[in-house]
């Protein structure tokens, strides 16, 4: 991993982890480290040294498979040796300057804080950060003891408890670079730096410290509020479901004032506590889940990838596909009949770009050349193209029609994907001719943000064509599952009873506002009741009287009827304004005739309580279960996948099903049962989970 | 359609002089015009027998936008012969020549002039955008007191100028930033580049001193502009690395290895070509020095490979052709810096570029120093941008006589990432 060679009096220090694209450091690397820094110490001809890579990543990162074999004591030891390792550069005589090209995260962006100088270039490749909050863990080598000490408090509050990017000209502003330069002088630089600081030339950044402003920030009434206001932000977040931007928290609170050694100790004992934490070893596998979904499980059957896209209908979600699709090198052409659409079209997809250049992520250049990508045309007439994704209203025989149409004039090699929520892809793909390469492709809302695409396939739908979908979806950034056609599909699927057991508690007389509050702090980002004005009551009222609430309805329960009689009010949600609760002036208030929907005398009188909560919580999970046992999902793990990134499953559980793994399927039937007695049997228990605790069978291996 | 060979009857050109000197009163088309006259004077060509006329320039003046037409006219072509600009960058007199040369190999004429003219001395200096727009407007005016309102309307930064430079518009990057980028990131030295640049200077000189360039140049003389001028006011004899090692980076200046010595500069002048088909030869009675056999034309991403024009132009020529670098004796290749013509030599001999960029087995060869720009380049003798190619034609020309060869390949990188390369045979 690290290599010294001397150049000129200064000793350079390659990065380069060995077959692979990636430097990650690891502990074995932390120790071959150590005989580095002798050998810089004792030889008198070495003036400093610099820390350099030559791959397109300065240090990408720790490698956490090897943490999560370690005892608490483990922990401890590695922690504390890393940390004197880091110390013994910070304390050198001699100066050491971190080079910095391309990401340089976690460990790295630690690494170079406890160099003396830095050099960072001004690519737009090159960013710092400490994303471990987003594992569950704090930055454990001195990330909490002294990023606070180069930008400031708030500043590093933002960044540790985010685990947010810092781009090269945000380093800059901050003060981070002794050298901001072009990635072909950073070596040069860097070598520089090293002789500058040693003869007193240059005076580094490090050495200067905080401005006055922010260091009374670091004490006393200051302190304690800066610290409160982060903790009431991630309350709000988190409502307390994580445990590690608490203790990162904790961390600074602890540290200003204190010694290093006090400081660091701190930190070890924090990061040995979340590192053994359920919430971080459940991040940490959905880290692993997303980087194994990155690859595309049908690639042997990828032939002629697509690279030019249409997208019919040019609305929401027809606009948001395009977007993300010119956003990421596919050509498009954007049809719709109103050519006030296409043009307000164009508009969101260049005010997305301009951000962008805004955030110097893309050149103005590149913003003119991806915006000429987008073709408008209006009509709905077939035209040449790859790949189809129609975004049309969710309207069975349209689509049909539609589909009809454009699958008799593309080549038969042509994906055509339907992009909805919940109608039978099957039925469209019977219409078409070659309905082999048939499929949907089910984008969440706003389609720009919403890490999921849910695939779905038909009985007739090639490997080929699901080859297609994966690949435009995960060149789009999309996290991909592919689930088997069927009512609702996955997601859909599983969504609709807790929103339907949603307006049962509604029509019991729960206060909606505290439905919302109480699943919110079941760690769901929304609350249902919210969720649903947002989604369009229309949208819910046309999926219950569609074929999941014919499916539903067949089971034996019924979908509540209050989401009809809304919709004919014209009380659609927020985008009329009224639904379940009223939007005037950026404030939300429970709707006031609400109540009357639910009977004369309704009111909403009972707060909900972790009963409520139960009951939401397992009629999903019971519902993925079905969507098991009925082959709607291939295996559990894109269940857990799906909820999570599609709806907001809590991530902290790991997903519905290891939920349900990790509370013992016997409990969960258990749970489901007392449910069943106490309201409706439509928490009867799914059959595949009876069948898995009679025959013993395990959801996951541990 | 028959295809006809195209012949190298003679070229001539101005005096090069570093801008704001020597044609600092001139206009870009006076220099044009000087170099026609010239060359129609020493070949005996009469006013109408140019059937066709292509200049390339890159700095435009609106006056003269086509200064081909206006160079032709006054440097004593007949108004009869249709005249057209082009522009290429640095590639421009390239892009003429090569268009002037398939109008003779389609048949659509048997007698051209090709090359190119630049005046960087008077660039057009532009008022702010906001100011155009206002100045667009009194087009209209009809009465003073639209006048007096347009007074009114003024402010102090309307008049500041937009002076032009040498960045890539998409990219935004000065070239001389790119090239040094690219010195760092392919590791040519700043002692190379002086050595490189120094030989440059010296062999130039020794060229005019054995009175080979003087053959190539015209005496330029407008009375009450300047004296007469006869020679390169960029050639500096006693140019030594050594004393180019003494001097500043011009570009990155803390980093850099570019100095003033060891990039071209900003140079005025005029490069023309005359080219003819047989029947052209005999119809007019000259005499060719050589053939011109093919050419091709290539284009990189500039915001990475800005300056590898030769790098890629080469070996796509020279496969085409089906001949090897060591089929060619004479190399006459643009020198826009020491640097990028250095790194474009070292990455012909680099295997790791053979095989990734060229897609070939290893690598593409080397050009030996002994057949390269043996009588200085645009270094020293300087680089009018949109005359250039045509001085290269010329001197490869001139060279295949005196050094008594075959075959020489002229290539050149310009501003947009382009490149372009021509293959010469004497007769």
């Amino acid at each position: 991993m690290f290599k010294l060679q001397i150049e000129n009096n200064v000793g350079i220090i390659k990065l380069n982890k060995e077959g692979s694209d990636h430097n990650t450091i690891s502990m074995d690397d932390l120790d071959s480290m150590v005989e580095l820094l002798d050998t810089i110490e004792k030889d008198n001809s070495i003036e400093g040294a610099v820390f350099y890579s030559e791959k397109k990543d300065f240090l990408a990162g720790a490698d956490i498979k090897k943490f999560l074999e370690m005892s608490e004591e483990e922990t401890r030891k590695v922690g504390k040796t890393g940390h004197s390792l880091f110390n013994r550069i910070e304390d050198s005589q001699k100066p050491f300057v971190a080079v910095i090209h391309g990401a340089c995260m976690g460990g790295g962006t630690e690494l170079a804080l406890a160099c003396h100088g830095l050099v960072i270039t001004d690519s737009s490749k090159t960013k710092l950060g400490l994303p471990e909050v987003k594992l569950g863990l704090l930055p454990g080598l001195g990330g909490t003891v002294r990023l606070y000490k180069r930008i400031g408090l708030p500043n590093a509050l933002d960044y540790i408890l985010t685990g947010k990017n810092m781009y090269a000209s945000k380093a800059k502003k901050f003060g981070l670079a002794d050298v901001f330069v072009d990635e072909n002088f950073r070596l040069k630089a860097g070598i520089q730096l090293v002789k500058d600081i040693a003869s007193g030339k240059h005076i580094t950044k490090k050495s200067k410290g905080l401005s006055v402003k922010d260091k009374a920030l670091l004490f006393g009434p200051f302190k304690s509020f800066v610290i409160s206001k982060a903790k009431d932000n991630v309350m709000a977040k988190t409502q307390g479901n994580y445990p590690a931007p608490l203790e990162i928290l904790k961390c600074l609170e602890h540290h200003p004032g204190k010694s290093r050694e006090e400081a660091i100790k701190r930190e070890i004992e924090g990061f040995t506590k979340l590192l053994h934490s359920p919430e971080a070893r459940q991040l940490i596998r959905l880290f692993f889940l997303m980087n194994s979904y990155k690859k595309n499980p049908y690639s042997e059957d990828l032939s002629d990838a697509p690279e030019h896209l249409s997208v019919l209908g040019a609305g929401l979600m027809g606009n948001g596909i395009s977007t993300v699709s010119i956003d990421n090198g596919y050509k498009v052409t954007l049809l719709d009949l109103s050519d006030d659409a296409l043009k307000n079209a164009k508009k969101n997809t260049s005010e997305y770009l301009e951000n962008k250049v805004k955030r110097k992520q893309i050149s103005r250049s590149d913003y003119q050349k991806l915006l000429n990508d987008l073709q408008l045309i209006e009509s709905d007439e077939p035209v040449k193209s790859d790949a189809l994704i129609e975004a049309v209203f969710e309207d069975l025989e349209l689509k049909q029609k539609i589909l009809k149409k454009w699958s008799e004039k593309l080549d038969a090699s042509a994906l055509i994907a339907t992009n909805t929520s919940a109608l039978p892809v099957s039925e469209i793909a019977e219409v078409c001719t070659n309905p082999e390469r048939v499929l949907g492709m089910h984008y969440f809302s706003p389609v720009e943000k919403m890490p999921l695409l849910e695939i779905i396939k038909t009985d007739k739908t090639s490997k080929t064509a699901l080859a297609k979908a994966y690949d435009i979806g995960l060149n789009q950034s999309k996290v991909c599952i592919d689930v088997s056609d069927g009512p609702g599909f996955y997601t859909t699927r599983i969504l609709a009873p807790m929103l339907n057991e949603a307006m049962i508690a509604l029509s019991e007389g729960y206060e909606p506002q505290s439905i919302d509050r109480i699943m919110k702090k079941r760690g769901f980002p929304v609350g249902p009741i919210t969720l649903i004005d947002e989604i369009g009551i229309d949208v819910g009222a046309h999926i219950n009287r569609g074929a999941l609430g014919k499916m539903f309805k067949e089971r034996g329960a019924n979908s509540h009827p209050v989401m009809g009689i809304m919709e004919d009010k014209g009380w659609l949600g927020k985008k009329s304004g009224k639904g379940f609760y009223v939007y005037e002036d950026k404030k939300k208030s429970v709707n006031p005739d609400l109540a009357n929907l639910f009977g004369d005398d309704h009111s909403f009188d009972k707060k909900a309580d972790s009963e409520v909560a139960d009951r939401l919580m397992m009629i999903m999970i019971n519902e993925s279960f079905y969507c098991l046992q009925e082959d709607i999902l291939k295996d559990a793990e894109s269940g857990d996948v799906g909820a999570i990134f599609g709806l907001g499953f809590p991530a902290f559980t790991g997903g519905p099903f290891m939920y349900t793994h990790k509370k013992g399927i016997e409990n969960i039937i258990d749970l489901l049962n007392t449910l069943k007695d106490k309201f409706h049997n439509r928490f009867e228990p799914a059959q595949i989970l009876i069948d898995y605790k009679e025959k013993g069978k395990e959801i996951y291996k541990d | 359609m028959d295809i006809k060979e195209v012949y190298f009857v003679d070229g001539i050109r101005t005096p090069f002089q570093k801008a704001g000197t020597g044609y600092r009163n001139l206009m870009s088309y006076q220099l044009g015009a000087n170099a026609i006259q010239a060359v129609m004077q020493k070949n005996n060509i009469e006013e109408k027998e140019f059937e066709q006329v292509c200049l390339g320039t890159v700095i435009h003046q609106t006056q003269t936008s086509n200064v081909a037409r206006e160079a032709a006219l006054t440097g004593g072509v007949t108004s009869f012969t249709p005249c057209h600009t082009v522009s290429q960058a640095c590639i421009s007199a390239n892009a003429a020549i090569a268009s002037m040369s398939d109008v003779i190999r389609l048949g659509r004429a048997d007698l051209t002039l090709a090359g190119g003219t630049d005046s960087v001395s008077d660039i057009p200096i532009q008022f702010p955008r906001e100011m155009r727009q206002k100045l667009f407007q009194t087009r209209s005016f009809k009465s003073s007191g639209d006048y007096a309102k347009f007074l009114l309307k003024l402010r102090p930064g309307d008049f500041k100028p937009e002076i032009p430079d040498i960045a890539e518009f998409t990219t935004g990057t000065v070239m001389g930033m790119d090239c040094e980028r690219s010195a760092a990131k392919y590791d040519i030295t700043r002692e190379e580049q002086d050595e490189y640049a120094a030989r440059s200077q010296q062999l130039a000189a020794k060229a005019w001193e054995d009175g080979y360039l003087k053959e190539e140049v015209t005496g330029v003389f407008y009375p009450g502009a300047s004296d007469e001028i006869t020679f390169d006011n960029g050639v500096r004899k006693g140019t030594t690395k050594e004393k180019l090692q003494k001097l500043n980076p011009a570009f990155e200046k803390k980093y850099g290895t570019l100095t003033a010595g060891n990039s071209s500069f900003l140079t005025d002048g005029a490069a023309v070509s005359v080219l003819a088909s047989e029947e052209g030869l005999k119809k007019y009675e000259l005499k060719p020095k050589a053939k011109i056999i093919d050419h091709v034309f290539t284009a990189r991403n500039p915001g990475e490979e800005l300056l590898l024009g030769p790098a890629y132009s080469i070996p796509k020529l020279l496969n085409k052709c089906k001949l090897t670098l060591d089929d060619i004796d004479v190399f006459e290749i643009h020198e826009a810096f020491a640097a990028q013509i250095l790194y474009n030599l070292k990455l012909l001999k680099s295997k790791k570029f053979g095989k990734n960029k060229l897609g070939l087995d290893g690598a593409f060869g080397e050009i030996p120093m002994e057949k390269l720009n043996l009588w200085g380049g645009s270094l020293s003798i300087g680089h009018p941008f949109g005359a250039t190619g045509s001085r290269i034609l010329n001197t490869a020309v001139h060279r295949l006589h005196i050094e008594n060869k075959k075959y020489a390949v002229i290539a050149a990188c310009a501003a947009g990432g382009h490149g372009h390369a021509m293959l010469i045979e004497r007769v």
